[in-house]
């Protein structure tokens, strides 16, 4: 680990992340606010004016009772696969593709550093910004909950389900970051950073529209269940399972690659 | 001290780098000579570990350049033929975030190089000019006073001040018994610093030799303008190589019959004389003929 890479990187990407956090937990706290203890007629009313194929493709069918529940269908649907997803593509694609694609990758091997001490520390990086994301939208998440309806959030499964997402977004960044480790030029490594994760979106949003909901299976993301870890199911834990170990299988993979490529700098 | 051995480097294209060998011992300064596209970059970034030979290997310091490129990188300085940095920084900020990277503390040689090369560190790497870059890319090669350095077209964009004061560095740098490996399309840059060049041509070195044999064997240009057909007939009556420019105005070469040049001269009404600017072309003319270029 190079703490003084480590630190640039920061530099470099706080910008985007902040943005993209705030974004979030500024969604958040309107989605909190639209909760009503008594019931969720109110929404349950809107909703019936929206096109049900339009909110199946959202994932907005099942608003469910609780807090926690509404939260997962506003908050843990769609846009978790919108702004955590926009930093890990940039994240991922600047750390070591841009570096490659501009040449000034040739300045950080020419510090002495190893190829593989520079990879793991932008792999370490990768890791640490979605981290970091999720770990202030567990902390914002339960203070806006709590401030607006004490006691109403189930903190423990809320925590959780931001882990459960957490691990998700490590197999996301997982394919990021071995594109940005494989790529020749910054084309190759946008295109396959957004490609499959947004690819893997579609099929999900065809599955969940359709008639033809095996379609949304092939996703990587129908590993993803929360409302199966409200209900306890033991699913989510092969879900969870299956995201850490392609992780590290893209994480090591991309690494090794890196550390034995011919690199044009 | 650099050693390459039969390294060859072919990429998809079939272009790359054939059979090329050569070593720069210990406390020389060895030119690294070709046009654009010969493949010194390509040599360059093998000995720099960025890439594996296709065959052959090379050292430095008897360490394998693709496996022990950590280890190099603690005496090596390297500037790169494209400046590329981290571009939101400033000057100054580069060259820290890099001395931090390489672990060192002491910064006075670097503000010594600052001074000398007349950079404005702290302005935003971005907005600099190239020549701006190329002294930032040029400090942060030298300031951890490495005792090998290797430089990829480095006078590329500087203004001749520059150029000079470039050169005078590497000469107090080679008497201070720094290796160093110089890679340049300007036979004249390498003439001033280096004992021995290596010359490539379309990925194949086609000599590696004393500077002063290739200088010997380099034929100089002479743009001589006469007055009329009468002298133009003397100079053709005189036995030295020439080519007509112009209705009365001639190309001579010669390697080191100055003599013949001057009294036929001396013979004709003068008008202008002016040197032609000196290429690696003649160089290769000497090699391959003309039709080679």
């Amino acid at each position: 680990m190079s703490w003084t890479l480590f630190k640039s990187n920061i530099k470099t990407n706080r910008t985007i992340w902040i943005i993209m956090t705030l974004i979030f937990i500024f969604y958040f706290s309107t989605t909190g606010s639209v909760y009503d203890p008594q019931g969720s007629q109110m929404l349950e009313d809107m909703m019936k004016m929206m096109p049900q194929e339009l909110i199946d493709a959202f994932g907005f069918s099942s608003i469910g009772t609780t807090l926690l529940t509404m939260l997962i269908s506003f908050m843990y649907g769609m846009l978790l696969f919108m702004f955590p997803l926009i930093i890990s593509i940039v994240v991922n694609h600047r750390i070591l593709a841009k570096h490659i694609d501009k040449g000034s990758m040739a300045y950080l091997l020419c510090t002495t550093n190893s190829r593989k001490k520079i990879a793991l520390t932008q792999a370490m990086f990768s890791l640490a910004s979605i981290t970091a994301f999720f770990a202030v939208i567990s902390v914002f998440g339960i203070l806006i909950c709590e401030g607006m309806f004490p006691g109403e959030l189930d903190i423990g499964k809320f925590i959780f389900l931001n882990f459960y997402a957490l691990l998700m977004y490590f197999a996301i960044g997982g394919i990021g970051f071995f594109a940005s480790c494989i790529a020749t030029e910054s084309k190759h490594s946008l295109g396959l950073g957004i490609g499959i994760p947004v690819g893997f979106l579609v099929l999900q949003m065809l599955g969940n529209s359709t008639n033809s909901r095996w379609i949304g299976n092939l996703s990587m993301y129908a590993l993803f269940d929360p409302n199966k870890l409200v209900e306890g199911d033991s699913f989510i834990y092969i879900g969870m399972i299956a995201f850490i170990l392609s992780a590290a299988a893209l994480y090591t993979g991309g690494i090794a690659i890196f550390n034995k490529r011919d690199l044009h700098i | 001290m650099i050693e390459i051995n039969k390294l060859s480097k072919i990429y998809s294209n079939g272009k790359g780098v054939f059979d090329v060998s050569f070593r720069v011992s210990q406390g020389e300064v060895f030119g690294f000579l070709g046009p654009n596209g010969a493949g010194k970059t390509t040599t360059i970034r093998n000995l720099l570990g960025f890439t594996s030979p296709t065959s052959g290997s090379c050292s430095i310091g008897g360490l394998d350049c693709r496996t022990k490129t950590a280890e190099i990188q603690q005496k090596l300085g390297y500037v790169p033929g494209e400046m590329a940095f981290f571009d939101n920084m400033t000057g100054m900020q580069f060259m820290k975030f890099v001395s931090d990277m390489r672990g060192m503390k002491d910064t006075k040689l670097r503000d010594r190089l600052i001074d000398r090369f007349e950079l404005e560190s702290d302005r935003k790497i971005r907005k600099m000019s190239k020549g701006m870059k190329q002294k930032v890319g040029l400090i942060t090669a030298f300031m951890h006073d490495p005792a090998i350095l290797i430089l990829d077209e480095p006078t590329n964009g500087l203004d001749p001040l520059m150029q000079k004061r470039f050169i005078k560095l590497i000469i107090e740098e080679k008497q201070r018994g720094k290796t160093i490996l110089m890679s340049s399309h300007i036979f004249d840059e390498v003439d001033r610093t280096c004992e021995r060049a290596a010359i490539i041509r379309e990925g194949k070195i086609v000599a590696v030799s004393e500077i002063a044999s290739l200088k010997s064997s380099l034929r100089k240009s002479y743009l001589v303008t006469v007055a009329g057909i009468s002298d133009i007939e003397k100079i053709k009556a005189s036995g030295l190589e020439f080519n007509m420019a112009d209705d009365n105005r001639v190309e001579i070469f010669i390697s080191n019959d100055y003599k013949k040049m001057c009294s036929t001269l001396a013979a004709c009404n003068v008008t202008s004389l002016d040197v032609a600017v000196q290429t690696l072309e003649q160089i290769f003319i000497r090699y391959y003929g003309k039709e080679a270029v």
